[in-house]
């Protein structure tokens, strides 16, 4: 008698992951997750009737340019999930946490790379979440840009990133109501400063130095599925 | 002159015990009543309380902010005297400063960020005063409810969304626009005002978006007001039909109240807007299929989009 008409979503996320040695316990969870991720925010999802058509899902894993050279910088193609659950299982395994040198990290390289990534276009309801876990600040863009492995298309400083972020008059590389940043970070400088200029944020503010050791997988997947 | 002859409020919990959607009503004080709904906002107030029984602070919101509505009512405070509003967000802002106080702890991870507001809900309020042939209504609101009148001549809404980006009503149910603004306990906040006055017969309705936002057109909503209205014989089962058709499409908890002046019963409610309703069926409804085209249902609404933001 009503309407025909039922809207789906599809779900993009990308998981940000500092692999710094003081990571090992956070890598832990997600490693430990990995195959249930999927189900679990469907299970969520399902419970608030929302229906998820395309689950896409990607991992960026990092640490310091200057001081890890080739392995400061992981990044996969989106994963469809479930169909490629066993893909996304296996990449997650292959994280481990080392490295890292000074306290800082190129947190936010990797989320630049994060924003830019291939976003689903498709349908009519879209989320675009970028979850993002670090117990450390985050080196000024450009700290490593004298390594060679260094990238050559990475936003110069902060204001250059807060552009491809975007905002309501400039969409930058993401849709604007589409996107969420969700950062499990301490309250240091970068993410701080994401959290204090940037629209779409919810910042979960952590102990610096402890590998979110106050997080746990429920608020994960809560986190997530009220960001969708 | 008196109340409304009919009110109804269909409403539902997603999951029982955890909705974070509330709703008040009353007409106890002569000519003049409200009817309100509340959705409170689940993503930025998902954290939990442990002094109120680890509910979200959504879920606290709406209901406190319900509560405050209905006692500044009690209290005779809605006066139409143009002051209203400000009584009305004085008393929101007092009473949830104060439940914060109350609530608040240490413990657990410090959050911040945009998308986090402690105790946010949005709210469509309508207080109404009847003057006989007409009837004088204040709308209130924050965040993306939405408050309506419904006549002969169609839905109409009243209310402007509080969303980052400037979308009609089509589009924002396929851009699901970011709310720039909701009730919350830091204060910050605007509560929106209009006031209009329209002829009798007419509904006055307050829906969160459970009850409009998750079907394909605006036209929709109209239709499942007046279809469910249709198949009813009494206030009760009107409710219950309306929730019925609302709660297969909605992802969402929802409450919709509505109010209606001017016609004797539901019998005559049901005549009076019976030729509406078959309008709406054969021109906006009958014509979409499951799988419909964007550009049809586009088209469709460029037809009604002036009725339904006629005033």
């Amino acid at each position: 008698m009503s309407s025909n008409y039922k809207m789906k979503y599809n779900v993009d996320i990308v998981f940000v992951i500092d692999s710094t040695g003081s990571m090992s316990d956070l890598i832990d969870i997600v490693k430990k997750n990995a195959i249930n991720f999927h189900t679990d925010i469907q299970a969520v999802m399902s419970k608030k009737g929302k229906t998820i058509q395309d689950f896409r899902i990607k991992v960026i894993a990092y640490r310091d340019y200057v001081a890890d050279g080739a392995d400061a910088m992981l990044r996969t193609d989106f994963f469809k999930l479930p169909e490629e659950t066993e893909a996304f299982r296996d990449t997650v395994n292959s994280i481990s946490a080392f490295g890292g040198g000074d306290e800082p990290e190129d947190g936010l390289e990797a989320l630049a790379f994060a924003i830019r990534s291939k976003w689903n276009t498709e349908g009519l309801k879209r989320r675009q979440l970028i979850v993002v876990w670090s117990d450390a600040s985050t080196h000024e863009l450009g700290f490593g840009k004298e390594m060679e492995n260094y990238p050559t298309r990475m936003a110069k400083d902060f204001n250059e990133l807060t552009k491809w972020w975007g905002d309501k008059d400039n969409s930058g590389y993401m849709d604007y109501n589409s996107k969420r940043l969700i950062l499990f970070t301490p309250d240091v400088p970068g993410w701080s400063d994401i959290r204090n200029s940037w629209d779409n944020v919810i910042h979960y503010m952590s102990e610096a130095g402890r590998g979110l050791e106050e997080v746990n997988y429920n608020q994960i997947i809560d986190a997530i599925a009220y960001s969708i | 002159m008196a109340g409304p002859s009919i009110v109804i409020c269909s409403e539902r919990e997603k999951l029982a015990g955890l909705g974070e959607d509330s709703f008040s009503y009353s007409f106890d004080c002569g000519d003049t009543g409200y009817i309100s709904v509340f959705d409170g906002c689940g993503g930025m107030g998902a954290k939990k309380y442990p002094k109120v029984g680890n509910r979200s602070g959504a879920r606290v919101a709406s209901r406190l902010a319900a509560y405050v509505t209905d006692k500044l009512y009690e209290d005779k405070q809605f006066l139409f005297d143009g002051n209203d509003c400000q009584r009305l967000k004085e008393r929101l802002t007092e009473e949830f400063a104060k439940i914060r106080n109350t609530i608040e702890t240490e413990n657990g991870l410090k959050l911040g960020g945009d998308l986090f507001k402690t105790m946010p809900t949005t709210a469509s309020i309508a207080a109404v005063k009847n003057n006989g042939s007409s009837i004088t209504c204040e709308f209130f609101w924050a965040g993306d409810s939405r408050g309506y009148f419904l006549d002969a001549e169609g839905l109409c809404q009243v209310t402007k969304d509080d969303i980052k980006t400037d979308e009609d009503a089509f589009t924002n149910l396929r851009s699901d626009g970011r709310m720039s603004n909701v009730i919350h306990a830091e204060g910050d906040f605007s509560l929106n005002t209009r006031e209009i006055e329209i002829s009798q017969p007419a509904m006055i309705i307050t829906s969160t978006d459970g009850g409009f936002g998750y079907y394909g057109t605006p036209m929709d909503f109209e239709y499942i007001i007046l279809s469910s209205l249709m198949e009813s014989d009494s206030p009760e089962e009107w409710e219950n039909k309306l929730s019925e058709l609302i709660i297969p499409v909605t992802g969402d908890d929802f409450a919709v109240g509505i109010a209606v002046y001017g016609l004797d019963d539901i019998a005559d409610c049901r005549e009076h807007f019976k030729e509406r309703c078959q309008f709406i069926k054969e021109s906006y409804i009958d014509p979409v299929g499951e799988n419909a085209d964007e550009e049809q249902l586009l088209r469709l609404w460029q037809k009604y989009k002036p009725g339904y933001y006629r005033r």
